[in-house]
């Protein structure tokens, strides 16, 4: 019986240790969910490029569409917990934010086009959308 | 020529049986985000594997007994409960990931969703499992499995720079924007994704299953020491795909249709196709195996009837606790968790159960009560207490760099 409430009060430390590891940097958590969002443009752009060519198929890169705007839509959500306490973290917290915001509009408008219409027409606007998170991500970097 | 047929169909069995989806997702998110300098870890591992599962095997061939009946015995049953209990929940686990990646692979095929095709991959399961003999099952998972050396053929039809690969091979720790710690987390994941304990309770069990003796040693271990490390080269490939494509775009691997990128980019739509068959026949195989593993383990444990030698009237219980661990890995995918990241956790669960998995396999196979003359010889133990080291420096590691790595961010 004690083994067992020893290994119960393990458990319930590991538990409490994992909750306390979330609270890790506010630049850190927008730098994770930058990067998120950055994956999800690139890979998206890549998936309407091969289907384009001819190398992949519809329900593939619906899925990787699907996959990759649900994605940036969690890392937008991931930053209302990041508390601000500067007025710098609000700065970087407001950009991060426009720049995903961004990103998952264009990530859902794609997924929308190609559900429809089974094309994208141009992928400008996730490419100025991605470059829009690289320069926010690059900055964040810098200041780190 | 009978022989040397068996054989070779063993080895192809087990070079397309290894991969996993735990291996297809630590392995393409190593890829992306390491590029192959962890390679080291998918050698250390696939040893590993090779070394604790012809040690199950012959343990089963020579006492006539799957291992997990013997640890029971062997170490008494409250001992014996531990490596149960670690070893029933992570195959658990593993068994939910894998059911999540029959059916997101179907998601590739069709477009619908996922959580629509989770109840049917896990019916098809136990179809299989009820009506299907063990040697046909076994033989077409793996033969299909056979399909993901299209990753191989995509890492060459991708023309990468080799001797950038090569040097990434002989990368430390991190790189570029990744922490140190991050490559250790993922280490230990690769180790642990290698390793699956699942994987040696199959083998046992499945040697009893097919009715292994003493004669069939030779063929088991050339099984395991070839097909093995055969199958850790596909892991590679995986690893090396990912790594050519999406590491220099900064694409980090969270979903299974990234893995696909590659893949179309090398071969098309032909090549795409030959992967995605490969990855249905890989998971839809690990899900059998896990599904098998867990009605084992338990009924091992209990004393039950089990086997698929034997109709399901006389192993009522085996039948009826897959069925339910089918029915929990449904409703944990229902509530729309996504299915890798079940399988990261499993990943990194399954190196912290390691050591209660292998450690008594180990003193099974040092008991000349069950083993005779085939006890483990000087070498093999050597490397295997070296290997229980690393096991336990592994388990020990998963979860405070899991916290510390926010699960690997």
């Amino acid at each position: 019986m004690r083994v067992w409430t020893r290994v119960a009060g393990v458990l319930l430390s590991l538990v409490l240790l994992c909750g306390c590891s979330q609270q890790s940097s506010a630049t850190d958590d927008l730098i994770v969910a930058l990067n998120e969002t950055h994956s999800a443009i690139a890979s998206s752009i890549l998936a309407i490029q091969l289907y384009d060519q001819q190398r992949s198929t519809r329900a593939v890169t619906d899925t990787v569409l699907g996959d990759m705007a649900k994605q940036a839509a969690d890392a937008e959500s991931a930053l209302e917990p990041i508390s601000v306490d500067s007025e710098q973290i609000k700065s970087d917290r407001d950009a991060a934010l426009a720049a995903i915001h961004a990103g998952v509009a264009a990530l859902l408008t794609s997924r929308d086009d190609f559900e429809q219409h089974g094309s994208v027409g141009d992928t400008a606007a996730l490419k100025s959308a991605g470059q829009q998170v690289d320069d926010v991500l690059n900055q964040l970097r810098g200041s780190r | 020529m009978k022989r040397v047929f068996g054989l070779a169909l063993g080895i192809l069995t087990a070079i397309g049986g290894f991969v996993d989806i735990g291996d297809l997702v630590t392995n393409a998110v190593v890829g992306s985000r390491f590029g192959l300098s962890l390679a080291w870890t998918v050698a250390v591992g696939v040893l590993g594997i090779c070394i604790f599962a012809q040690m199950s095997g012959r343990v089963a061939a020579v006492s006539g007994r799957a291992t997990f009946e013997l640890i029971r015995e062997r170490l008494g049953p409250r001992l014996a409960v531990m490596n149960l209990g670690a070893s029933f929940l992570i195959n658990l686990m593993t068994l939910t990931a894998e059911i999540g990646g029959v059916a997101l692979a179907l998601q590739l095929v069709s477009s619908v969703n996922y959580l629509l095709w989770v109840p049917f991959a896990a019916i098809a399961i136990w179809l299989v499992i009820w009506r299907v003999k063990f040697k046909i099952m076994e033989n077409v998972a793996g033969l299909v499995g056979l399909c993901l050396i299209g990753f191989a053929v995509g890492l060459f039809l991708l023309g990468p720079d080799w001797g950038e690969l090569g040097r990434q091979l002989l990368q430390k720790a991190s790189t570029g924007t990744e922490k140190t710690s991050t490559y250790w987390f993922y280490a230990v994941a690769l180790f642990g994704a290698a390793m699956t304990p699942y994987e040696v309770f199959f083998f046992s069990s499945g040697a009893v299953e097919e009715g292994w003796t003493t004669k069939d040693l030779a063929e088991s271990r050339a099984n395991v020491l070839v097909g093995f490390p055969l199958g850790g080269l596909l892991s590679l490939a995986i690893a090396g795909c990912a790594a050519v494509v999406l590491l220099p775009e900064l694409i980090g691997v969270t979903a299974l249709s990234q893995v696909m990128l590659p893949v179309a980019m090398a071969g098309g739509k032909v090549l795409l196709a030959f992967i995605i068959l490969g990855v249905v026949a890989a998971t839809a195989g690990a899900a059998l195996e896990t599904t098998l593993s867990a009605g084992y383990t338990i009924a091992q444990f209990l004393g039950w009837p089990w086997g698929k030698f034997r109709p399901p009237a006389q192993a009522a219980r085996f039948h009826l606790l897959m069925i339910i661990c089918l029915l929990v890995g449904i409703g944990t995918l229902m509530t729309g968790v996504d299915p890798i990241q079940v399988t990261e956790f499993s990943v990194v669960f399954s190196a912290v159960a390691l050591p209660l998995t292998y450690l008594p396999i180990l003193i099974v196979a040092n008991d000349p009560q069950y083993m005779g003359e085939h006890v483990n010889g000087q070498v093999l133990n050597s490397v295997a207490l070296v290997y229980l080291v690393i096991i336990l420096a592994a388990a020990l590691a998963a979860i405070p760099l899991m916290i510390i790595t926010g699960n690997g961010q």
